[in-house]
């Protein structure tokens, strides 16, 4: 599914945003609670007010997860393992394969549209093409364990 | 009936009378075919879409997304009939052309990236989620005389 180019895209795009994690993850987040209110449902025990200490925290843990994926982009699959199983019997979040377009999906186009603001012209539609499928392979996997 | 706040119109209409149509259509339709490569099928007749420099460079793909967003454009001047506006078109897309709606809801995601690629932090997450509710109602109005 990722081509070498998709990968090395990928690594190049983390790389010019390292540093910038935690606000990358926060405002992902704060972004799909904006504009798709029932990924909001996840979180009851959360202060979701803008800036919340508790959406940078999990920002930054999911940013932080994907930065490990994308370390090893060969094997997403063990990779994600631990995070699979999260998903897919603890948090049981609605995961992007079953028809119609579930949270993850809203995660991923949320990460795009950060990054796109971020980078502006540099995020090509090669890069954009790279991320997506990434974030895709990203979902499968966490999904995989569903049932 | 669709609702909109005087607000969510102003975020509509101020960003959109800065686009250039012709520009943001033609990457929207490029990056539609690039990122999710399978829409070509509906393309066949457009010529060379080998790669993306061959799709971004296409005349064809050019004209036909600045036909695709001066559409948008339309219903951006009928916020209050979406339905009405799109219902022709959406029995073209169903009896003529044969394509899923699920590309309705890919094209304006990636209209969506597009126009957060050019404003950047303007792009706010205000602004994404109105236009994230807006491209959903297009698509929706487009998919409404489909069977």
């Amino acid at each position: 599914m990722l081509t070498a180019e998709d990968k090395k895209l990928i690594q190049q795009v983390w790389g010019k945003l390292s540093g910038s994690e935690e606000d990358i993850g926060a405002e992902t987040l704060w972004r799909m609670f904006h504009s798709y209110p029932p990924t909001k449902t996840y979180f009851p025990h959360f202060d979701l007010s803008q800036g919340s200490d508790q959406i940078r925290c999990h920002g930054k843990k999911v940013v932080a997860a994907l930065g490990a994926a994308i370390k090893n982009l060969d094997n997403l699959s063990q990779a994600l393992s631990e995070l699979s199983n999260l998903h897919a019997y603890n948090l049981r979040v609605d995961p992007v394969n079953f028809k119609p377009r579930f949270s993850l999906q809203f995660l991923a186009q949320c990460l795009q549209v950060v990054l796109a603001t971020r980078l502006g012209k540099e995020y090509s539609p090669e890069v954009h093409s790279a991320v997506d499928k990434f974030m895709s392979a990203v979902a499968s996997v966490l999904a995989e364990k569903y049932r | 009936m669709v609702h909109w706040t005087a607000e969510e119109k102003q975020l509509i209409t101020g960003l959109w009378g800065k686009v250039n149509v012709e520009e943001c259509g033609a990457e929207a339709l490029a990056r539609l075919l690039i990122v999710y490569p399978w829409t070509q099928r509906f393309f066949d007749n457009f010529g060379n879409l080998s790669s993306p420099t061959a799709i971004i460079g296409n005349p064809k793909v050019r004209a036909h997304g600045k036909k695709v967003l001066t559409s948008f454009g339309e219903a951006i001047k009928n916020l209050d009939n979406l339905k009405g506006t799109y219902s022709k078109l959406s029995e073209l897309h169903c009896d003529k052309l044969h394509v899923d709606p699920e590309n309705f809801r890919l094209l304006g995601d990636i209209l969506i990236v597009v126009l957060a690629a050019h404003f950047t932090k303007d792009f706010t997450p205000a602004c994404q989620a109105v236009w994230q509710k807006l491209v959903g109602l297009v698509a929706h109005a487009l998919a409404r005389k489909y069977h």
